[in-house]
Parts: C-alpha cells; sequence; structure tokens
C-alpha cells in the first residue's frame, strides 16, 4: 500500500512516501519560507523519482496538529485536494506522536513537546509499547512549569519545545531528565508515514470531508470571549 | 470547457462549476456568518479554520448539484488575493493540490475581477465600461476595456463601502453583519431627517472617503446610546444610506462622464443594496447610460464569478505554477 504523507506543522517541513513499511523517499525542508511554495513541489518531485503518479496511491497522511495554525492549514487543504482528486482516504496523526517516533524503544516515558509560544508548550506523554509510541494521556497546551510539575519519574523530552526549554526542565526534574541528541527537533513525514499507515490498517482513515486539524489551543478571539 | 472555482478570501467558502466563462452549473457558497456575528467582524483565525472544514464539501457539492465529475472538469481557477492570508491559503493549496493530481491547468485569479466581471455570466454586455466595486472590503472606480484590461480610477482612502455601513450598524446596535439591516429601515425612514455629511463630494479625483460619515452618526446618537425609537432609528439608517448612496453614484457617474463611458457594472456585496440600486436606475432613466447589477446570488462573494476571468486566462495559458502563493493586497491593474 502506497501512502503520501505531508507535515507542515511546524517550521520545518517533510513529505514522505511509504509502500507498506519500506520508506521510498522524504523530502525534508526546514528552509524558512512559506510551505505553499514548495510543498507540492517538493510532492511532484518525490512522486516523479519513485515513478509514480497521483493515481498510483492507495491514500494520504498528514500531521493534523498541533502546531502552527497556517501550517496545518496548509498541509490539509493541500492533502484534502489531493484526496479529493484521487478518491482515496486521509489518515490524521499527531504531530506530538510523530516526535515520539524519535526515540524507538524508549525505556522510559517520553514526552513530547512543541513550542506553543506565549510561554506556553503543546505537550503529549507517550509509552513505547508493541512497537509503537503509545498516549498516556489525551494531549494538552500548558505551561511548561505546570507540565513538568506533574511528572514525578525519569522522563525522555523530544521536540523543539524541549530545546526551547531545556534549562528549565533540567533545574525541575535535574537527572530525571533526558533529552535526544541535538538536531532531532522536528517531526519527521516517514515517521508521520507509519503512524498513518497504522490507521490505515485499522480501517480508520477517512474522507477529505471527515478530517480536520487538532488545533488543541482555541482561537485568541475564543479566548478572549471566556 | 468546464471550471470549477474555488473562493476562500474572506468568511465565504465557494465553488462553482463554470462552462466556457459564461455559464454557471453550479454555485456553493458556505457563508460563515454565524461563526463571525459574535465577536461583530470576521474573525481571520476562525475564517481560516472554516474554510479548511468546508472547502472539500463545497467542492464536492458544486460538482454534484453540475452534475459533472472531477474528470470532467478541464482546470481550475482560484482566488489568489487580494484577501485574508490564511483564508486565500486554504482555497489555493487545495486548487493546486487538485490541479497537480488531476494533471489539469489551474488559474489565480484577482477577486475584484470575479466581481466586476460577474454580469457576463447573465448576458451580453460590451467593452469598456465603468466598474464601481463596491463590497465590506474593496470601493474602487475602475475602467475596464476588456478582461486583464483594466485601470484603477478611484478608490475608497479610509473604510470600504460596506465596512461604513457595518459600523454604522453596530454603532445603532443593529448587530453584525448590520448593512442589508439599515437597507431594510432606511426605506420606513425619512432620508432629509438628519444631513450627514457628503465626504469628497465636491472634491476632484474619484477617491472615496467613509470614515467621516460614519463619526457623524456617532455625533449624532452619542457614544452608548439607548434603544432608539424605532421612527428615530428608521430617520437616521434613511438619512446614513441617503449619504452613501449620493457619494456613490454621483462620483461614479461623474468617472463615467469623464471617461467617456456610457455603460456602467456595479458589483460587490454591496451591489445588493436596495436604495443604491433604486438610485442607480432612477439616474440609468435618464438615458445617458446603462446599468448592470448582477444578480443577488452573484453579488456577495462567491466562486462562479471567478469562472470568467479564469476561461479567458486559461485560454492564453496564463497558468499558475505550484509554488503560487496568496497575495493579501494586489492591485487590480497589476494582476
Amino acid at each position: 500500500m502506497k501512502l503520501l504523507t505531508v507535515q507542515t506543522a511546524t517550521p520545518a517541513g517533510s513529505v514522505a512516501l511509504i509502500d507498506g513499511n519500506r520508506l521510498l523517499g522524504e523530502l525534508f525542508l526546514d528552509v524558512r519560507r512559506p510551505h505553499g511554495e514548495w510543498l507540492l513541489r517538493a510532492v511532484d518531485q518525490l512522486l516523479g523519482e519513485a515513478g509514480l503518479t497521483a493515481a498510483d496511491l492507495d491514500g494520504f497522511g498528514v500531521t493534523l496538529g498541533p502546531g502552527s495554525f497556517t501550517g496545518l492549514r496548509v498541509g490539509l487543504a493541500t492533502v484534502k485536494g489531493l484526496a479529493l482528486a484521487t478518491g482515496k482516504p486521509v489518515a490524521g496523526v499527531s504531530t506530538l506522536q510523530t516526535l515520539a517516533m524519535h526515540a524507538p524503544q524508549a525505556a522510559m516515558p517520553v514526552c513530547a513537546l512543541l513550542d506553543a509560544r506565549k510561554k506556553e508548550v503543546y505537550a503529549g506523554i507517550f509509552t513505547w509499547q508493541e512497537g509503537r509510541p503509545r498516549p498516556l494521556g489525551p494531549e494538552r497546551v500548558l505551561p511548561p512549569e505546570r507540565l513538568l510539575d506533574e511528572l514525578a519519574g525519569p522522563t525522555l523530552f523530544v521536540g523543539d519545545g524541549a530545546s526551547a526549554y531545556r534549562t528549565l526542565i533540567v533545574r525541575r526534574l535535574e537527572g530525571r531528565a533526558h533529552f535526544l541528541p541535538a538536531g532531532l527537533d522536528a517531526p519527521r513525514a516517514a515517521h508521520a508515514a507509519l503512524l498513518a499507515a497504522e490507521v490505515f490498517a485499522a480501517g480508520e482513515a477517512r474522507p477529505a470531508t471527515e478530517v480536520n486539524p487538532v488545533y488543541i489551543r482555541p482561537s485568541e478571539a475564543e479566548l478572549n470571549q471566556r | 470547457m468546464l471550471i470549477l472555482c474555488i473562493e476562500s478570501s474572506c468568511d465565504e467558502t465557494a465553488a462553482a462549476v463554470v462552462r466556457d466563462g459564461r455559464q454557471v452549473l453550479s454555485n456553493v457558497v458556505a457563508s460563515q456568518v454565524d461563526v463571525h456575528a459574535r465577536y461583530g467582524g470576521v474573525v481571520p483565525e476562525l475564517a481560516s479554520r472554516k474554510h479548511v472544514e468546508a472547502l472539500p464539501v463545497v467542492i464536492e457539492q458544486a460538482l454534484a448539484e453540475a452534475g459533472v465529475t472531477l474528470a470532467g472538469i478541464d482546470g481550475f481557477g482560484v482566488t489568489r488575493g487580494p484577501g485574508l492570508l490564511g483564508a486565500l491559503l486554504t482555497g489555493l493549496s487545495t486548487a493546486k493540490a487538485l490541479a497537480w493530481a488531476t494533471g489539469k491547468p489551474l488559474v489565480a485569479v484577482h477577486h475584484m475581477e470575479g466581481h466586476i466581471l460577474a454580469p457576463l455570466l447573465e448576458g451580453e454586455l460590451d467593452f469598456p465600461f465603468l466598474a464601481l466595486a463596491v463590497s465590506g472590503g474593496h470601493t474602487h472606480l475602475y475602467r475596464v476595456d476588456g478582461i486583464g484590461r483594466y485601470r484603477i480610477l478611484g478608490q475608497t482612502l479610509d473604510d470600504a463601502a460596506g465596512e461604513a455601513y457595518d459600523k454604522v450598524a453596530k454603532l445603532l446596535g443593529l448587530g453584525y453583519p448590520g448593512g442589508a439591516v439599515i437597507d431594510r429601515l432606511a426605506g420606513e425612514g425619512n432620508p432629509k431627517a438628519v444631513a450627514f455629511p457628503r465626504p469628497m463630494l465636491h472634491k476632484g479625483g474619484f477617491d472615496f472617503s467613509f470614515s467621516g460619515i460614519k463619526t457623524a452618526v456617532l455625533q449624532e446618537v452619542g457614544p452608548a446610546p439607548d434603544p432608539l425609537p424605532a421612527a428615530r432609528l428608521n430617520d437616521l439608517c434613511a438619512s446614513f444610506q441617503a449619504a452613501m448612496v449620493e457619494v456613490l453614484t454621483v462620483k461614479t457617474l461623474r468617472a463615467a462622464e469623464a471617461e467617456g463611458l456610457t455603460r456602467i457594472v456595479v458589483a460587490g456585496g454591496v451591489a445588493c443594496n436596495r436604495g443604491l440600486r433604486k438610485r442607480f436606475s432612477e439616474l440609468a432613466a435618464t438615458g445617458r447610460f446603462t446599468v448592470h447589477f448582477p444578480s443577488p446570488s452573484l453579488c456577495g462573494d462567491n466562486a462562479a464569478m471567478l469562472g470568467v476571468p479564469a476561461d479567458h486566462y486559461l485560454r492564453l495559458g496564463r497558468v499558475a505554477g505550484l509554488d503560487t502563493e496568496p497575495l493579501a493586497t494586489w492591485a487590480l491593474d497589476q494582476c
């Protein structure tokens, strides 16, 4: 089964093409240009190199969130167009779970953090089971201090939120805080693709009309009305 | 040639199928007005969120109502700008993906170009003509010598006409969006009850300014008015509408005369305004010029209107690349 997966939830974006569990190719770009400018060119190049067209694809994967509101929409609006054109379904996956894929078989809980600005982080805690990171609770947006108060045991931190608040994390957790090597901050479409394949295998992929972003954080206007 | 058009520049998610740039086969608009009403205006982030949800739904509906599938579509048209950047980005992203995956061409269209060419969807109209484009985001006078041949004669220096209507409606406690309510109440009131200013009416040139009228209404009613008696409210609406309509019609006619144009198109959301339609029709009865209003369904934001320019540019081969980005600001004479 051939899946094209798009990841534009973060400043670094990527697209990946898998066939079953085999990664045929991935294009990763952290070039600080609008995702909308390079995304379809990258898709075009990736499929071209693989000798495939849109019609050869069995479906699409996409990181639904959390992440940059605009980034999520560029990715999903693009995937919706691809899905409508091909009549193939979409599997949305979590950006945080995708980040946790950076730490296979971690012996301790993996805390995936994305910098949410405004002194908050998007946070998800995962534990590795049956070859995949499984969520230990709902994903949230909250001040890092509040999250750290809840973490008792050794924890492995991943994501750009872990880098942004590393000093704070180390101060609070001391020896219980563990980090990945530098350079593994960004979620990868290739990892999202493996999670998306699981959604397809479970028969939970949906038509384009039924998949929407998971922002977690309400819009500014909604927050101000509360 | 069948073109599927997509529009998402503000708070309407729209898709349409148009044949040969003239015949509307379907015209689907999903309005977000309920979403924004409680905030008293369009919230860009919420507009973008709604667009990404609604896009595939309106596209499927537009295809179904036209009785075609994507296989029968020859190309795509999409609004590239001007408008809310995040909102434009949703429609453009979906349109680019549809075009790439189907191997069909994409045309990126100027939103106002759609509005002022909308009358071509309903009948013959010869060039050149003068276009008054009036909506919540725009108030422009264009000389139109053909599709793609535009000259900006004048524009608002502050609020758009529709924006002035909505702001005054808020001042009068009529809620948001209240432009249509003012139009309705104006029919019951005395247009001469309050002499609101007619900004820039006697200045040279064809630019507009509407914020002064809004301020004059505020001064007339005070900052936090008690609920106004119905008769007083009707008079205020009628007087405000009279000022707006006089400025818009007088400037438009003056521009038509200066340019030697006898055909006038009035397009955009405010072209639905009955007071404006009535006054233009009265003036046209003098026989010196003809006025063309699109039907109401083609005045507000819609995707069918994009079909006219999209078809034209597609035939010329002016196709958008996969890297096309939206433009929040974009002058019509630069498109």
